[in-house]
């Protein structure tokens, strides 16, 4: 599987375009967690062939530059230092963002993103360089607001034999191993309180766009140690860009993960400083989102209250002769849903 | 119960069930001759036959993600028509109410049993005390130990044995703060239970303030903003951001100030501007408190560092609210291409 996904993106690198912007704007992808590096410990060359088999399903394709990083290393150690800044440099000194630069990131690389927000200008003017003109991000899966799981398993890495065995074998199914306190690397940048305190509120008001789903890639074994609806990986609390931790069923406060229309007592309804949901997808689990496969239907998470209101929707929701018109509901569900891929919707959108 | 009404059950529940997973692709449609919104959105049960000729829901495809991205970019608008160094605040901000709050997360141990390290804030400040309490659901170690290490190098900076409250739920401990102490921590707690060992632990961050704020000057009218002169006395020179939230006199929560600036060792001064649209025609006074002062990163590797503050808040006094003028916030070129680039999405 990984030597298919590897040519995948060798044959997407081969067709890469000279220019792949969106709208005229240079994309640029920052990735998330690997937890094979925790293991492998990668450098060099091999960080970037993973970057780009990370990103082969569908962006890799669509992007001009990324932002490749080892996933055994701290954000505000070595990732920024030799894996960060080099590239910060080299978009500068380019101009690749003379004429605005979109981040597309994925998980851990939204907490990545938002400190390249905070700090790229300073550390660019201070070397002399021109700093990048960062004008949106599309953050998919964002775990910008830390990772209950991270939280778990730096705990689970420092022993114990008072461990629950659900939350092992939790752990075992997403890292593919326990990890050593030796080699948690950026997981003790995800649990919460320290993702939520990294570059928390950048002075730049850079829009950032959330896209969320409540998919699974483990069988729902690690949703029950994260709150509320989650991805497999994050929780709502972080992927919707919530101001708080908190146990959410939706990014929005009147429509569902599953695009029903109805009010979200447990729907997120304070965001981050320029955090926007965007778009939910029920089905699409943690890594599903950034693919190109269609995983069910999406819904727009920024719906307005209009929305509730059945007449305006002008559709009929119920079979009278059935006599099931308690059971009727409306739903919103974006269109071409039905045929493409989250990733792909916002791509075809935004370009 | 009699088998038939079990049967009977049994085929209501496998009716609604084929109900409830009926192929939503076969019961959506619109009527046409109604005003059409942008909004799109699919029903999950047979609609009624309608009056007229049904049409393909993908008939307004486009429309559909161009409403959301028109959203997006009023909700954007909205945000941007404030100056960043002045953004409205609502008790509903818990982020910017509490930057320095501490979520607790409890790791589950066998038996249904679970265990958190419970701490005040997640930033400490010298001459603080790192307060913390280890706190345990349905299981109650015989030993509990706690370490302060630094994280980086994992030097062991204070260590003790943690005793019980009476009813043996918490263990609640303080280490004594160093002026050695600066940077990222980790609080680890090891416990014996019934014969076996288990540890816990979390980040948290422990700073020797870079400069401290002593007081506020004057406040005053200048244009549109209300300007209160922060005092700081900086100890390590460098670019600082100030921020600091602005409330009633009721400590009702009306915007978070930012100021920044490359302030030199000693005395100095930062003036947070309160826009005029933020201060909902309140001539004041006012609180100011909930300071986050940072030394920025300068370079890649240089950690954020911090200051604090000799006192919680400081009283803003009144000001004569009709000197203010109601000229408008004028957006920098960056922040015109972001809300250019959504509204462009919005097919404006």
């Amino acid at each position: 599987m990984k030597l298919l996904k590897m040519a995948a993106a060798g044959l997407a690198l081969l067709s890469l375009p000279l220019s792949a912007a969106l709208n005229g704007h240079t994309v640029v992808l920052v990735h998330g967690f690997q937890p094979a590096n925790l293991a492998d410990r990668p450098t060099g060359a091999d960080v970037t062939s993973n970057g780009a088999d990370y990103w082969a399903g569908f962006w890799l394709s669509r992007a001009d530059a990324r932002i490749d990083w080892p996933s055994q290393e701290r954000i505000t150690g070595k990732i920024a230092t030799d894996y960060v800044w080099p590239k910060l440099q080299q978009l500068s000194r380019s101009g690749s963002c003379n004429n605005g630069c979109i981040f597309v990131s994925h998980s851990t690389g939204d907490l990545v993103t938002r400190y390249i927000i905070d700090n790229q200008a300073l550390w660019l003017k201070n070397a002399g360089l021109q700093p990048l003109n960062i004008i949106a991000s599309f953050d998919f899966a964002g775990a910008g607001g830390g990772v209950e799981l991270a939280d778990l398993a730096v705990n689970v890495a420092g022993g114990g034999s008072w461990t629950d065995a659900a939350l092992r074998a939790a752990l075992s199914l997403w890292l593919g191993q326990i990890p050593t306190p030796s080699n948690i690397g950026v997981l003790n940048d995800l649990r919460v309180n320290t993702a939520r305190q990294l570059a928390s509120f950048p002075t730049s008001r850079v829009p950032r766009l959330r896209f969320a789903g409540a998919g699974s890639d483990f069988l729902n074994a690690t949703g029950p140690f994260l709150p509320g609806t989650d991805d497999g990986v994050v929780a709502s609390h972080s992927s919707c860009g919530a101001s708080a931790v908190g146990s959410f069923d939706s990014c929005s406060a009147n429509v569902a993960f599953d695009g029903k229309l109805a009010s979200q007592s447990s729907g997120v309804k304070a965001f981050m400083p320029y955090h926007y949901p965007m778009l939910m997808g029920n089905d699409y689990s943690h890594s599903g989102l950034i693919e190109d496969s269609r995983d069910g239907e999406v819904t727009a998470a920024n719906a307005n209250a209009n929305y509730l209101n059945a007449e305006a929707l002008q559709f009929q929701t119920y079979q009278q002769k059935r006599g099931w018109w308690i059971f009727a509901s409306n739903y919103l569900l974006v269109s071409g849903s039905d045929r493409n891929s989250m990733s792909s919707l916002v791509s075809q959108a935004a370009d | 119960m009699p088998k038939k009404v079990l049967l009977v059950m049994l085929l209501v529940l496998l009716a609604l069930a084929a109900f409830w997973f009926w192929p939503k692709n076969e019961t959506a449609t619109v009527a046409v001759d109604k005003p059409q919104p942008e909004a799109m959105a699919e029903p999950r049960q047979t609609p009624v036959v309608p009056a007229v000729a049904p049409v393909p829901i993908d008939q307004y495809q486009q429309e559909e993600l161009k409403q959301s991205f028109s959203l997006l970019s009023q909700a954007y608008a909205a945000d941007l028509s404030y100056p960043s160094y002045s953004r409205p605040l609502t008790s509903a901000d818990h982020q910017l109410l509490n930057p320095n709050y501490f979520d607790t997360v409890a790791l589950p141990l066998e038996g249904g049993a679970s265990a958190s390290l419970v701490l005040p804030k997640y930033r400490f400040t010298y001459p603080e005390p790192v307060v913390f309490s280890l706190v345990m659901e349905s299981l109650s170690p015989q030993q509990v130990k706690a370490e302060l290490r630094e994280q980086q190098s994992g030097k062991v900076l204070a260590q003790a044995d943690l005793t019980a409250t009476p009813d043996s739920t918490e263990w609640p401990h303080q280490f004594d703060g160093s002026e050695n102490w600066d940077g990222a921590m980790e609080l680890v707690v090891l416990f014996e239970a019934q014969g076996k060992t288990q540890q816990l632990q979390t980040g948290l961050d422990y700073s020797y303030p870079v400069a401290t704020i002593t007081g506020i000057g004057s406040s005053s009218s200048r244009g549109s903003d209300l300007v209160i002169p922060v005092n700081l006395d900086v100890k390590k020179a460098g670019m600082y951001r100030l921020r600091a939230n602005l409330f009633t006199e009721n400590k009702q929560p009306l915007a978070v100030l930012t100021a920044e600036g490359k302030l030199t060792e000693g005395s100095a001064i930062l003036d947070l501007k309160a826009f005029k649209q933020v201060l909902q025609q309140q001539a004041g006074p006012y609180w100011l408190g909930t300071f986050v002062l940072e030394l920025r990163s300068a370079m890649p590797a240089e950690a954020t560092r911090y200051g604090d503050s000799k006192e919680p808040g400081f009283v803003v006094d009144a000001i004569d609210f009709g000197q203010l003028s109601d000229e408008p916030f004028v957006l920098n070129d960056e922040e015109k291409q972001r809300l250019q680039f959504l509204q462009q999405l919005a097919g404006g």
